[in-house]
């Protein structure tokens, strides 16, 4: 089963394994709002509208349960709260579900029972969490795969988000604080990554006057773009390093130019495999440019602080320092060396993660009911509900009847199919495949408003408006518009224009500004799929 | 076509439209922006009540009797005997374009310099026992290059394991699945 997750663009490499057990016999069930390639291969694929998952996936615990094939002995041993679960669930009945999500009740209980039933595995993805109610939908699938003891098993697994080799196998703290430099004592503050428009304007004590951008756009990746702009141009000053002009170095004080990958350094942990990787410059640094590490290793010593950045030291030697210390130089210099995949240690990337089942919690067990949730939201507003429940997102037709009635559709954005996100997009190698920017309109939506395959329209809201190619597909369903992530602002085609800033995850930040975070358990990110939009053939009046 | 000639075969129902093989092939073959050599096309249809995309990545085809060699004035498009890759040559090619109208897969490409210019299987790697940029960059393992026996070898051992999983499912009902063939 795989959910959200549309791998055909983002995890290619997993693609040859997935055909392999397709061609052997397996039942692939894909769960998402857009029908992606993967999708389209799947024996069985659930629509629902953007932003429901969580009230089918209750409806499906709760239909597992009333059958009878929910794993008794995994939940009486490996599980917490499964009273407390079905207290929820039980109210989520297929009707109603199916009410909720638009999907068929025969086919949420036809992927129930095929889930439940055999050895299933469930790979999910980002898709169904880009919704202010984004945690909830993921621990309803975490409880699904638990109530079903398909967790930890060789094949049967529950799948998020392969982090398991960055946590030990990185050192990030060895690089935040270089040898020698005093330790978290350090007063610091951080900032969250959801929010960064609004905590750089919040920001008061002290204020920031100064951001160095690096490795990320931060006007075309974030939603609210006006903002995002507005809060950039008021900066004392604003650095960009990067390799193109972008929407960011339009408005920078200064560009530096950086290295690309082929010019400099670098570490690739896990990302769905469990391989290390170190990538060796192939050519040395073109004009001024510098790779990143020198650049901040210098401004380091200019700061004063040369003990901290010796001279001498090369990216091959930060690499050392950020790596475990039982990552032997052996290692290293084996995948330096060789073709062949360097596999990361077990400890740090298990072969099957959780098969002592042995779970990272209070309880130390697989939390239906989360007493760590209980206890962050103690200590921090948002939403700890404890127990997984369906509530609309911020932005969805039901929530804001009064919106919807203006902006009668849903844009949801996919990961860009031939960029890295906002990279890339200027390249004319890629232009030529992808097309100028476009918006995925389904066949219904687009005859009721005159609009032809390939008409420019206009998309907008309140928050802006964007001038974009109309494709007409069944790839989504009426009620809902596709555009692209990471498609420049200054093409006038960015999804993000549109877009509120939200954030999908239990915490509340306010704006940001915070002294201490979590990255897994407060869980953030954008919920840039909450947005309602009208469409227009352009020149048309209303 | 005989034996010993060289082709791809590309298995549809591992394709995801990547574009992956047109990005490899125009970086290999240095063909800038405009003229593609080998294009993914894609259809959206209605399969069983449910809507499904498709993709095809398509390049020359090498046919054993090229329509383009026989329409070309200026014979300069030939057929090798030794692996089956069709060629043609700049310096004979006049731009008339009557290769583009005889092609029914719309192979030929016409550039900035008004001469056709195609798909040549990368003979330059081929030819010192290499396999096409396409088939060697396609992440989701859909292409394969190999003489026409190889390939039917490779068809029917697919065809063999597909049908053995589907042996496997109709075993369960709940688990039958409709096969996809090539």
């Amino acid at each position: 089963m795989i959910v959200g997750h549309n791998s055909s663009f983002t995890n290619v490499h997993s693609l040859p394994f997935l055909w392999d057990a397709l061609e052997r016999g397996a039942y692939l069930i894909v769960i998402d709002s857009y029908l992606t390639p993967i999708a389209t291969k799947a024996d069985l694929f659930l629509q629902p509208r953007p932003g429901t998952d969580a009230a089918m996936v209750l409806a499906m615990i709760n239909h597992i349960v009333k059958k009878d094939l929910h794993d008794k002995e995994f939940i009486a041993n490996y599980t917490y709260g499964f009273d407390e679960l079905m207290k929820g669930a039980s109210k989520w009945t297929l009707e109603k579900a199916a009410k909720v999500t638009g999907v068929e009740p025969e086919k949420i209980a036809k992927a129930a029972e095929i889930y439940a039933t055999y050895h299933s595995h469930m790979e999910t993805g980002w898709g169904h969490q880009r919704y202010t109610n984004g945690h909830q939908t993921q621990r309803a699938y975490s409880c699904l795969a638990a109530i079903c003891g398909h967790v930890g098993k060789e094949g049967a697994s529950c799948n998020y988000f392969e982090l398991l080799a960055y946590k030990g196998l990185l050192n990030f703290d060895r690089v935040m604080y270089p040898r020698g430099a005093p330790h978290k004592t350090l007063k610091r503050r951080l900032i969250n990554i959801s929010t960064f428009g609004p905590a750089l304007r919040e920001a008061k004590n002290p204020p920031l006057k100064a951001v160095i951008s690096w490795r990320g756009g931060l006007i075309s990746q974030h939603p609210n773009v006006h903002q995002m702009t507005e809060v950039l141009k008021k900066l004392e000053l604003f650095v960009s390093m990067e390799i193109f002009m972008t929407d960011d170095t339009d408005w920078a004080d200064l560009v530096l130019p950086a290295s690309d990958t082929f010019e400099q350094w670098g570490v690739h942990p896990s990302y769905w495999h469990p391989y290390l990787q170190i990538q060796m410059p192939v050519i040395k640094p073109l004009y001024e440019s510098k790779p990143d590490i020198d650049f901040w290793c210098e401004l380091g010593r200019r700061m004063g602080y040369e003990k901290f950045f010796p001279e001498e030291y090369t990216g091959l030697d930060w690499i050392r320092e950020f790596l475990a210390d039982d990552i032997s130089d052996s290692t290293i210099k084996n995948a330096l060396a060789s073709n062949d995949p360097i596999r990361v240690p077990e400890k740090y990337a298990p072969r099957i993660p959780w098969s002592d089942r042995v779970f990272d919690t209070p309880t130390g067990k697989v939390e239906l009911y989360s007493t760590g949730m209980v206890e962050k939201g103690k200590k921090y507003a948002g939403d700890w509900h404890p127990v997984p429940h369906f509530e609309e997102t911020a932005e969805s037709p039901v929530s804001r009847p009064d919106l919807y009635k203006k902006y009668p559709l849903m844009l949801i954005s996919q990961h860009a199919p031939y960029r890295t996100h906002s990279q890339w997009f200027n390249i004319e190698e890629i232009q030529e495949i992808e097309g100028p920017p476009s918006i995925f309109i389904n066949e219904k939506d687009a005859a009721d408003r005159g609009i032809e395959n390939g008409d420019r329209v206009k998309v907008f809201n309140d928050r802006g408006e964007i001038s974009v190619i109309a494709k007409i597909t069944n790839r989504i369903k009426a009620g809902v518009c596709e555009v692209n992530s990471g498609i420049w602002v200054k093409s006038n085609g960015s999804a993000n224009v549109l877009l509120e800033q939200l954030i999908g995850g239990p915490r509340d930040v306010g704006a940001g500004i915070m002294e201490e975070y979590d990255f897994e358990r407060d869980g953030h990110t954008i919920a840039y799929f909450n947005c309602l939009v009208q469409i227009r053939e352009e020149g048309v009046h209303a | 076509m005989h034996n010993h000639h060289k082709a791809i075969f590309v298995d549809t129902f591992r394709c995801v439209g990547c574009h992956a093989c047109e990005t490899a092939c125009k970086a290999e073959n240095g063909v800038p922006p405009g003229p593609k050599w080998i294009q993914v096309m894609e259809v959206e249809s209605k399969v069983a009540g449910e809507w499904k995309i498709h993709w095809k990545p398509m390049a020359c085809m090498h046919c054993g009797s090229p329509a383009c060699m026989k329409v070309c004035p200026t014979k300069a498009i030939s057929k090798r005997e030794e692996d089956g890759i069709v060629l043609v040559n700049k310096d004979l090619c006049i731009g008339c374009v009557e290769c583009f109208r005889a092609c029914p897969f719309g192979a030929p490409q016409i550039g900035e310099d008004l001469r056709m210019q195609k798909c040549t299987l990368c003979i330059h790697r081929t030819s010192t026992g290499g396999i096409p940029a396409c088939v060697q960059n396609c992440p989701s393992e859909a292409m394969y290059y190999g003489t026409l026996q190889e390939l039917s070898k490779l068809i029917r051992k697919k065809y063999t394991v597909r049908s053995m999983g589907r042996i496997a499912a109709v075993v369960n009902p709940t688990l039958r699945r409709d096969f996809f063939m090539p």
